[in-house]
């Protein structure tokens, strides 16, 4: 069913240059009797296995685009296709289902769950897909030995670091093995030898495991791990910048 | 996502909340403990009461009044008012009863309830009941024998009458004297007009006493019945005396339980009052079933308002876990799955209160029949000695489980409300919390 229009595996599609189109997307709030433009007019193609940033200040519009590609929202007008399905048509559990399997977030403050370990933090996706909890441990615990955390299973986040928790938090992301990663200001709260270390990781993640990197953030710096960055000022995009720096 | 895991995420959940869930669980303990507590003693004492009666035998027997004398005593349910001629219960009266199919027996009902029986030193107020062939034929003797209608001063006392004597000088109770074969006194007072006393004597002889069937025969003296017409005569005086041969009341005796409709309607027809213990006691049950019911409404108010409570925890929980719903949401959990948990916590309070509810109020109960009966052993007199084995709290099956499933269904209820605002949770604002 729509599941398996979701995961794209390889073995299933048809190749497309794009794993994300964005047409004539805009995105409008009511605050009170005002309607705010958070997104105007938006076109925007995205590659397969591109690590795309989008910069711009606060305001700019910039985490509501990774909202929408992240399926937290749907646009006011336009579409957003991604994997050649148009994603602002789905109901609830059809989008619910696409976060599950197509994207994986992480966020600026980390967003765990503070009552669970690294291990349970990392594994909670699965449990929504029904995954055996011996499955689900095994494959926890690979994802973050691979990342460095072996010894700090059974942490609480209170018990981890800043760089730590972030990592967690990316195990947590990747471990439904999505097509997408979504990283809103991941470097935010981290100082900048730890964001750095992040930063690697993220790249590691896209060069390696091939998968689409979106990264949002209003740290020009950062931005310079990727290879295209989209300028957002006010809703609009200003200025597509290609290649490394 | 699997029920294994749903119900550990429900209890891993509950238990962040230790103190909350405890006391909300409390609350729906002492509803459904209230319900099982209430409605237990209402069936355990429509049980007790109506058991006390619905031995074979009386359950058989149909007592019969002229109409007039119904009216007098009150309305009766089953009465069909009849017009100016009243027909007295006499002998010719009998003969046609005793004709109706499944009759086993008549006795006219002749019952003193204020003559005395001495022997020795000791008297007894027990009742004295007149017994002719067909009554004799109802009961079962245990020691010595049964006289016959036409022996006047044989009498025959019922198994717990020899609880029932008290010492003439000293007058405190005595516990069982010697009475078979014993020579005794039957005492009756008459009170005249003129306000006077005067009193006769009979002599009697205790031949027989009878097993132990139900405490109307078991604290009955039962006398031929020419011998208690002649007390009746003697207790009341002449100007009480009926016509002779007519009688205030009589007994009938069925062949079976199934047969006793059938013979109270023909009674009835015939412009008399019969009455069987069978409507007796179904009027006595209607009445405990509706006080039960009351009662267990009353418990119901109780675990309504512990379901209240649900509500209120589930709520509060939501808004401490705003952003954890939105975490949830955000790694991909549907709608349906946070409905899911959320109603699930609802269920597992239910569950355990209703559970532990129905323990306590098992145990409550119970400790109230032991303090009762305690009490009724203490503070009353032998001849209700045999009521202190009186059971008056049973908790029948459907109330055991009943009670479970109303309060689990109560979490339920409870828990669609909060489930759905969970669920329906936007995500953006959900993480933005906090």
């Amino acid at each position: 069913m729509i599941i398996n229009k979701v995961i794209s595996k390889n073995n299933l599609k048809k190749e497309s240059n794009y794993i994300v189109e964005l047409e004539n997307v805009s995105e409008e709030f009511k605050m009170g009797s005002s309607v705010i433009k958070a997104l105007d007019n938006i076109n925007l193609k995205i590659k397969r296995g591109e690590f795309l940033s989008v910069i711009g200040t606060s305001g700019s519009g910039k985490s509501t685009l990774l909202n929408l590609i992240g399926g937290l929202l749907k646009p006011t007008i336009g579409k957003i296709i991604v994997d050649e399905i148009d994603i602002s048509t789905y109901s609830d559990n059809e989008m619910a289902n696409y976060r599950k399997n197509m994207v994986g977030f992480v966020f600026q403050s980390f967003n765990l769950i503070p009552t669970l370990t690294a291990l349970e933090n990392v594994e909670y996706p699965m449990i929504f897909s029904g995954i055996s909890r011996i499955e689900r441990l095994k494959r926890s615990e690979e994802v973050l030995e691979k990342l460095g955390l072996g010894d700090r299973l059974k942490h609480n986040p209170t018990e981890l670091s800043g760089g730590e928790q972030q990592r967690v938090s990316i195990a947590r992301a990747i471990i439904n093995e999505p097509e997408i990663i979504l990283a809103d200001e991941p470097t935010g709260n981290l100082d900048s030898k730890t964001g750095k270390g992040i930063m690697d990781v993220l790249k590691t993640i896209n060069e390696e495991m091939k998968r689409t990197l979106i990264v949002v953030t209003h740290d020009i710096y950062i931005s310079y791990y990727s290879d295209r960055r989209v300028y957002l000022s006010d809703g609009k995009i200003v200025k597509i910048e290609e290649g490394k720096v | 996502m699997k029920f294994s895991d749903l119900i550990k995420i429900v209890i891993k959940n509950l238990k962040r909340m230790k103190i909350r869930t405890a006391l909300t669980v409390i609350g729906v303990i002492v509803g459904t403990a209230a319900i099982v507590a209430l409605v237990g003693i209402g069936t355990g004492f429509q049980k007790s009461i109506t058991g006390q009666f619905e031995s074979v035998g009386l359950a058989k027997s149909i007592q019969v009044y002229p109409q007039k004398l119904a009216r007098v005593m009150g309305p009766i349910h089953g009465t069909k008012p009849t017009e100016a001629e009243e027909v007295p219960l006499d002998d010719k009266i009998i003969k046609e009863i005793s004709e109706i199919e499944g009759v086993e027996g008549i006795c006219p009902l002749i019952t003193l309830k204020d003559a005395k029986l001495q022997i020795g030193n000791y008297i007894s107020q027990a009742s004295t009941v007149g017994a002719n062939d067909d009554m004799l034929k109802q009961l079962d003797i245990e020691f010595g024998e049964k006289f016959k209608e036409t022996d006047l001063r044989y009498i025959i006392v019922g198994s717990d009458i020899n609880k029932t004597f008290y010492d003439i000088n000293t007058e405190k109770s005595v516990d069982e004297i010697e009475l078979l074969g014993q020579k005794g006194r039957i005492i009756v007072e008459q009170y005249s007009k003129e306000g006077g006393t005067s009193i006769t004597k009979f002599p009697v002889i205790v031949v027989g006493i009878l097993e132990q069937s139900y405490p109307d025969y078991d604290l009955s003296i039962f006398v031929p019945i020419e011998f208690a017409e002649r007390l009746q005569k003697a207790s009341r005086g002449e100007s009480f005396a009926l016509r002779e041969g007519e009688y205030t009341a009589i007994q009938v005796f069925s062949e079976s339980v199934e047969k006793v409709d059938s013979i109270v309607e023909k009674i009835n027809e015939m412009g008399f009052n019969a009455m069987s213990m069978e409507q007796i006691l179904g009027t006595i049950s209607t009445i405990f079933t509706i006080l039960t019911g009351v009662l267990g409404a009353l418990g119901a108010i109780a675990l309504f308002v512990a379901a209240i409570g649900i509500v209120n925890t589930l709520v509060m929980s939501i808004y401490e876990r705003f952003r954890e719903i939105g975490i949830m949401k955000a790694v991909g959990a549907s709608n349906s799955d946070i409905n899911k948990i959320f109603l699930y916590e609802a269920r597992a309070i239910g569950f355990m209160g209703g559970v532990f509810g129905v323990i306590a109020g098992y145990i409550f109960g119970k400790g109230l029949n032991i303090i009762a009966s305690y009490f009724i052993q203490t503070y009353t007199e032998d001849g209700l000695a045999s009521l202190s084995n009186l059971n008056l709290f049973e908790v029948p099956f459907w109330l055991f489980f009943g009670a479970i499933i109303f309060a689990i269904l109560l979490g339920v209820i409870a828990g669609v409300y909060p489930a759905r605002r969970a669920a329906r949770l936007d995500p953006i604002d959900a993480l933005r919390h906090e």
